[in-house]
């Protein structure tokens, strides 16, 4: 065999190898099952998986609270491969504004919508379970109201279940059996991302955060 | 020879193995295209009126072929923040920008710094103090207009007599001073109306709330309140709710935040003074493809504001 072929098939198939071994890992980089189940309950004082993006984020007694009321303050983790999955966390507003979880987020930056993702969360002014769409630009999806007002310092227990583009999104106060549902379809969705905890118009605290691939 | 024999086809396979890793890593990250960028930093969003830019600027953009950058601080007196996305962005490649200014005396700098790198500047919201020219021009709320239907409705509403406050004044939110000249201007022909007090503003509800508290209790005969920004216009709100004599103080609002066009329905609040966000949104981004297509932008325009009531705000804007 002629040296020059004897090295050109040596590289093909070196090539063959390292594509098929850089294709392979690169699978199990962006599985969207890679660190799932997730779950953070806030015992210990290392938030360093967590990225804050505008807020006062701090951990007291397996409890994240944001202490500003500032627009839009965001903290996340996750992978950005995340695609369907359930967001589950207890919630409790610190004053008037809104505060729930973000979901399969991307490009996220410091400012009041600056991120891609999905909102589920509390609002208090008119006392409503809401869900919407964030492109950096908020576009509200679905509205529904709480069988009773929002209380300042209060539980609330929220899921958010996401399958392609089929959202649900429950709402349970601590220590009450009323639910409250919404579950719809969103057109042109985002596919996968990271998972955040978000308020808006208000503080907010938030313990046993947990995501769960949904088969 | 024997080296040969090794060295070759080992170079060869590593060559292999870098190539086939690289070609893997090339495809699986190569990105769509992107569209050129037009940057929009609102004071503040998340509001009626700057959803409404939004969408207006995004309908522009998008039949311009032109991607709509959106960011804004999480407050809205957040001076530094602002500039900081607003420089980012531009550094990033975007081709203009448009900037409702947290601070119009706070963004004179980097507005002088941008302009004389020929970056096409449309300023919304308020106006800042630098004439505009071929790279700076503004579209903005007629704030003169705001005071004058304030004034006239709030005259209709007291019968020409009484005590009546203006609350929110900042020096920060110079079309609040705007507003408020305008609205004493106008009530001056009416002299059975005396303003009683003008109160500063704040962003934070609750301190214009407390601020609106106070002058209710030491004005006992107040008539009517004209607030000149979103902020007061709550604040306010919340005090006269609390009240329980909802009807006794008139409240005129400004501005549509994200429940005040709501709250108007249900009665909380008399009438709101209004701009049409959408059409600020669009003509402004109309001015900035007039900037970066022709090098030179169209001079500032003014858009009128309109007197909401709870008949007309379901049709006021419908887009």
């Amino acid at each position: 065999m002629r040296p020059i072929i004897r090295d050109l098939i040596f590289f093909l198939a070196a090539a063959v190898v390292g594509s098929s071994a850089t294709a392979g890992s690169l699978y199990v980089l962006h599985s969207p099952s890679r660190g799932l189940p997730f779950h953070d309950n806030f015992v210990a004082d290392d938030v360093s998986q967590w990225a804050a993006y505008d807020g006062n984020w701090n951990v007291h007694g397996g409890v994240m609270v944001n202490e500003s009321n500032e627009r839009g303050a965001k903290l996340i983790t996750g992978s950005p491969f995340w695609a369907d999955y359930a967001l589950d966390a207890d919630i409790a507003l610190n004053s008037s504004g809104d505060a729930g979880m973000i979901a399969r987020v991307s490009d996220a930056e410091p400012g009041v919508d600056a991120y891609s993702g999905i909102y589920g969360g509390l609002r208090v002014r008119d006392k409503a379970l809401v869900l919407g769409v964030a492109d950096h630009g908020w576009s509200e999806t679905a509205a529904k109201p709480m069988p009773n007002p929002i209380l300042p310092n209060c539980w609330y227990h929220i899921r958010m279940e996401l399958r392609g583009c089929n959202i649900g999104l429950f709402a349970q106060q601590q220590g009450r059996s009323e639910k409250v549902s919404l579950e719809l379809a969103v057109p042109q969705c985002p596919v996968k991302g990271k998972v955040g905890l978000r308020s808006y118009d208000s503080g907010g605290q938030w313990k046993n955060v947990r995501v769960t691939m949904l088969k | 020879m024997r080296i040969h024999r090794i060295v070759r086809p080992s170079c060869a396979a590593l060559l292999g193995v870098v190539f086939g890793c690289l070609a893997v890593i090339f495809f699986s990250w190569r990105g769509s295209a992107s569209r050129p960028v037009i940057a929009f930093i609102p004071r503040t969003s998340g509001t009626n009126l700057t959803e409404d830019m939004r969408r207006g600027a995004q309908a522009a953009a998008q039949s311009a072929g032109y991607r709509l950058y959106w960011n804004a601080p999480t407050r809205e007196d957040d001076l530094d923040r602002q500039i900081e996305i607003a420089e980012t962005v531009v550094h990033r490649g975007a081709r203009a920008l448009i900037l409702g200014p947290s601070n119009p005396w706070g963004v004179v700098t980097m507005i002088d710094r941008l302009t004389n790198r020929k970056i096409p500047i449309v300023i919304v919201q308020a106006e800042v103090p630098i004439s505009a020219g071929s790279h700076l021009t503004s579209v903005t709320p007629d704030q003169e207009q705001f005071g004058r239907l304030a004034a006239e409705r709030i005259a209709q509403l007291t019968g020409g007599k009484g005590e009546v406050a203006i609350v929110g004044l900042g020096h920060g939110t110079p079309e609040s001073l705007l507003r408020a000249q305008s609205f004493m201007r106008t009530i001056a022909a009416y002299p059975g109306i005396e303003i009683v007090a003008q109160t500063p503003g704040s962003v934070q509800i609750p301190e214009a709330e407390q601020s609106t508290r106070e002058l209710v209790s030491k004005f006992p005969d107040l008539k009517a309140i004209f607030a000149l920004t979103a902020d007061a216009t709550q604040g306010a709100m919340l005090v006269l709710e609390a009240l329980n004599t909802p009807h006794s103080v008139a409240l005129v609002g400004s501005d549509r935040d994200l429940f005040l066009a709501l709250d108007l329905q249900e009665g909380k609040l008399d009438s709101l003074v209004a701009a049409d966000g959408y059409q600020i949104g669009y003509l402004a981004v109309e001015a900035a493809l007039d900037g970066i297509q022709k090098h030179s932008l169209p001079p500032p325009e003014h858009v009128g504001a309109v007197l909401l009531t709870r008949g007309t705000v379901v049709r006021a804007f419908s887009h």
